[in-house]
């Protein structure tokens, strides 16, 4: 009952923590696009010549004349109602513009964070349990050279390694169709999870390691537990904690970090639509862009939190952290 | 144990051949203008595009830069910028930790809460839009990235210090009347080095990465800077035409980094010895 207690006031206080650092990221967000000296109204005309009068009605359609407290409570209070105002340049709602992106990017995600778990885990289990031998030393090296290289770089070389090998497949325009989307997305969600594969790998190749050194381990094999359970009952389940704990920082980055690779494969995924909105100076894109962007991060970083400190209830009280 | 038994176990043969390749890294990088054939911005267009020769030995880009040059130029800015930003992060990451977890309270607190904030831009987020806002440069990103660092640096310097404030050492310190700053920077600092040693050589390799990405997607350097990113950037498309000017700065790219992730591992393999006892038991058990 005490233990259940102190759990269910964890799962508080991090929801808490949820909320207060999304309103602090709002604040900082809306207040550092305003030290841009780039005049939004420049923006929206987009280099068309305009009177006096058509600038001070644009001004009030965009709500610009407002004092820019007001101007943040008109967004912040859109964006509990799910509306995230209208962009400057195309001058349409931003979630129009957002909408078809996701489509692209969270099939991405799906897939890179689907490919990298089914196969990290195996690869790590088995440098573990083989420390030491050439498998062990191939794959280490391998893995090390993955988490050295920009997924980009990897996106050119597999881009032409495919086309030289396989010149059919088609990676490139745009998909309808599921069998279409799979043979557009496979590729950079490969060389998405590469780099994820071979961290992956590393956290539980090292984790493993300490855990099958342990006493329990050895009470284990001794009272003659068979050893795949040794490793996959009783080793395995010490590492999910802190392989989710990575896991949820790369997969909750890739709603932008997957940018450099989706620029590479010319997808029109969300990063490249920040990018744009950054270089045009269309804050409300990139302010839209950035609160979904966190929110994701914040939603799965903290998940994973509440689901550890059930699972390890010195985490709730704050005697064990697995930073 | 002698010192020279030390230094043999800290120089694995990986780690002394990461040593030498970073070396040779840091002398080109800061001789580059002695170096270098050519001036890395000169374009030539009689010359464009050309495969490797004597004249250029990694041959010419789309405006006739002779790509050896421009490589050696830009692992100096890469170079530069990445230490820039692991620097940054050290000058003020460091002293903040120290006095969060020094004093606790308050200042530990609004500092722990400044950091929430910062974390929560997953990647670069918030590097891409400091630079959207004050403009490109080596500068500016080496700021942007710098200060995404600064967090990371701060908690961990912080997490050290807490582990170390409740020693003996430093109560006693206290008891004989050592000001906090002499206890701080003096007594704790140096037994935080170690750890701090190894993650921060991780980082500058972490660093190397951003710094390319940024430029990559074309919000790092701008003309006439070049980076390795920049590099790979302008030579995407010659990837089948001409691989050697898009090969070269992705490989240098990954060979240093991967360079400094050994010497980071060899380091902290250095310091905590345990995991080299583990290994030997557990192939026994194996």
């Amino acid at each position: 009952m005490k233990r259940r207690r102190q759990t269910l006031r964890y799962i508080a206080s991090r929801l808490f923590g949820f909320a207060l650092t999304l309103f602090a990221v709002s604040l900082l967000i809306f207040f550092l696009e305003r030290l841009s000296n780039v005049d939004p109204i420049a923006v929206i005309l987009g280099g068309k010549r305009a009177n006096e009068a058509t600038i001070s009605a644009l001004r009030e359609k965009f709500g610009l004349d407002l004092p820019v407290w007001r101007q943040y409570l008109n967004w912040i209070g859109g964006l509990l109602h799910g509306d995230f105002g209208t962009d400057f340049r195309y001058q349409q709602p931003v979630w129009s513009l957002i909408a078809p992106r996701l489509g692209v990017t969270l099939p991405l995600i799906v897939a890179a964070s689907a490919i990298t778990i089914a196969i990290s885990v195996p690869i790590g289990v088995l440098c573990a349990v083989k420390q030491g031998s050439a498998v062990d030393t191939a794959l280490s090296a391998f893995c090390l050279a993955a988490v050295s290289c920009p997924g980009f770089f990897v996106s050119m070389l597999a881009i032409a390694a495919i086309s030289r090998l396989a010149p059919s497949v088609r990676f490139t325009g745009t998909f309808n169709d599921f069998s279409g989307m799979v043979e557009r997305l496979a590729l950079p969600a490969l060389c998405i999870a590469l780099g994820m594969i071979a961290l992956g790998a590393r956290v539980i190749r090292s984790k493993m390691i300490t855990e099958l050194d342990s006493d329990y381990v050895l009470f284990a094999r001794a009272s003659g537990v068979s050893e795949r359970k040794v490793i996959f009952g009783k080793a395995l389940r010490s590492c999910v904690i802190p392989y989710s704990s990575v896991m949820s920082i790369q997969i909750g980055s890739l709603l932008v970090g997957a940018v450099a690779v989706e620029e590479v494969f010319s997808l029109q995924g969300l990063g490249s639509l920040l990018i744009d909105s950054i270089q045009g100076s269309n804050y409300p894109v990139t302010q839209a862009i950035t609160m979904i962007t966190v929110f994701f991060f914040l939603l799965l970083t903290t998940l994973v939190d509440i689901i550890i400190a059930a699972i390890d209830p010195r985490v709730g009280k704050g005697e064990a952290s697995y930073d | 144990m002698t010192e020279k038994k030390s230094a043999s176990r800290f120089f694995t043969p990986a780690v002394a051949i990461s040593c030498a390749v970073l070396f040779a890294v840091l002398i080109i990088s800061a001789f580059a203008p002695l170096i270098a054939p050519y001036d890395p911005t000169a374009t030539d267009l009689a010359a464009t595009l050309q495969g490797p020769s004597f004249e250029h030995l990694f041959g010419t880009d789309q405006t006739g830069r002779d790509i050896f040059s421009r490589m050696l130029f830009g692992g100096r800015t890469t170079i530069l910028g990445a230490l820039g930003i692991v620097l940054l992060s050290m000058a003020v990451g460091i002293p903040a930790g120290l006095f969060a977890g020094y004093f606790g309270g308050p200042a530990d607190r609004i500092m722990m809460r400044a950091t929430d904030v910062i974390v929560s831009f997953p990647t670069l987020l918030l590097a891409f839009i400091f630079v959207g806002i004050f403009g490109r440069g080596l500068f500016n990103s080496v700021l942007a990235i710098g200060i995404v660092y600064i967090p990371m640096t701060a908690r961990l310097t912080r997490s050290l210090t807490l582990s170390e404030k409740n020693k003996g050492y430093v109560e006693a310190l206290k008891t004989c009347g050592c000001p906090s700053l002499r206890i701080m920077f003096k007594e704790i600092l140096p037994n935080c080095l170690p750890t701090l040693s190894s993650q921060l050589t991780l980082d500058i390799g972490y660093a190397v990465i951003d710094l390319a990405s940024m430029s990559f997607i074309g919000l790092g350097v701008k003309l006439p800077e070049c980076d390795w990113g920049a590099m790979l950037e302008e030579s995407r498309n010659l990837i089948f035409t001409h691989p050697l000017s898009a090969l070269a700065p992705g490989i240098a790219i990954a060979v240093t980094v991967t360079a400094i992730n050994i010497l980071s591992d060899g380091v902290q393999r250095y310091i905590d010895p345990t995991k080299r006892k583990l290994k030997r038991s557990v192939l026994r058990h194996g």
